[in-house]
């Protein structure tokens, strides 16, 4: 095949070698792999904890919303949406996890 | 007109239309970055004078042509913040500093391997290409502290598009500085058809190919970290909220 006589080297070990400059030309596309990679992963990452994040908050403002209309009820709001902001805090991360480990 | 410029610097559409082409996107890159470093680690004639080290140069040549695109789009999006104010246009100048200094980054660092054999040093001070971009990576560096520095995002937004307008004449003198002072950098070599010479057409298709896919490359990364952008600046707006309850 034309392609394959194409191909420079002829044998694994002269492909690798480079004719002699390996470190050269493996060390700027191993910089080039990591450089694409890195700037794939991070923005992905931070998405992924973004949205964990973003939820979280989601729910406590619900909770938070909710606590308020019956405290506003019994007259002592604030001490009461202070509590249950702590409270819903562990509430909403234990109830994540469950969930999570439902899903997955 | 005015509606379709409206509507382009509106996050909610951007996030939407970016999701739909996202795909795509991962594809042609991958394509296009995978075909241009199989077709110049494998096919890639040696170079008569260097060898097989002129492939460090279809990734060096890509990197560096396309660093110099950042500070002439963070000064468009800058424009476009200062002038009309709109969000979109300022959340991509942020997240386009950081990744321009990463391609700057790429650039010295390929540059400096290949330039150890060819030149038989790592580092020249006396070169102004080589010390034009390394401003430019200090400069990035700076636009990227300096957001971060100012508290107020309003005034941090305008700063950093001034700052990205004045960053443009460096441009300048990196294009241009092999030309006017000639010490270490050889200018481009000219594109030539002629198979087997400086820049025959084995050299130069692979590198245009490789210029394309770090562009998409750019697109992708770029995209990626504004949409973060987007969600985290409009997380209280009712479409971010109900997206919230249905993407996962």
């Amino acid at each position: 095949m034309d392609l394959l006589n194409a191909i420079q080297f002829e044998s694994w070990a002269e492909f690798v070698d480079m004719g002699g400059y390996a470190f050269n030309v493996w060390a700027v596309y191993g910089l080039f792999v990591v450089f694409i990679a890195v700037n794939i992963i991070v923005p992905l990452q931070r998405r992924k904890t973004l949205l964990r994040d973003l939820r979280r908050r989601q729910n406590i403002d619900a909770q938070v919303a909710l606590n308020r209309q019956s405290a506003s009820v019994a007259g002592a709001v604030d001490n009461a949406v202070n509590d249950s902001v702590a409270e819903t805090a562990k509430v909403v991360g234990t109830g994540q996890n469950a969930q999570q480990g439902e899903t997955s | 007109m005015w509606v379709w410029f409206a509507k382009l610097g509106s996050p909610k559409w951007f996030y939407e239309l970016s999701t739909k082409w996202l795909p795509w996107l991962v594809v042609a890159t991958v394509v296009v970055i995978g075909t241009a470093t199989v077709w110049a680690l494998l096919f890639l004639p040696p170079d008569y004078q260097q060898g097989y080290t002129s492939r460090i140069l279809v990734v060096h040549v890509a990197v560096a042509g396309t660093s110099l695109a950042f500070f002439p789009l963070m000064a468009v999006a800058g424009t476009i913040t200062l002038v009309w104010k709109m969000k979109l246009a300022d959340m991509v100048a942020k997240n386009a500093a950081a990744l321009g200094a990463w391609f700057s980054f790429i650039t010295l660092a390929t540059g400096s391997i290949w330039g150890s054999v060819s030149w038989g040093t790592w580092w020249e001070w006396s070169d102004s290409r080589l010390v034009s971009m390394l401003f430019q990576f200090f400069l990035l560096l700076g636009v990227v502290s300096l957001r971060s520095a100012l508290e107020e995002s309003d005034k941090a937004a305008k700063a950093c598009a001034l700052l990205s307008i004045v960053g443009c004449i460096n441009v300048v003198v990196i294009k241009y500085s092999v030309e006017w002072w000639n010490t270490l950098h050889q200018p481009a070599s000219p594109v030539s058809i002629e198979s087997g010479s400086a820049n025959g057409p084995e050299f130069w298709i692979a590198t245009a190919l490789m210029i394309l896919g770090v562009y998409l490359f750019l697109s992708l990364s770029l995209i990626l970290s504004t949409r973060n952008e987007i969600l985290m600046r409009e997380r209280r707006s009712l479409w971010v909220q109900e997206l919230m309850s249905t993407e996962k």
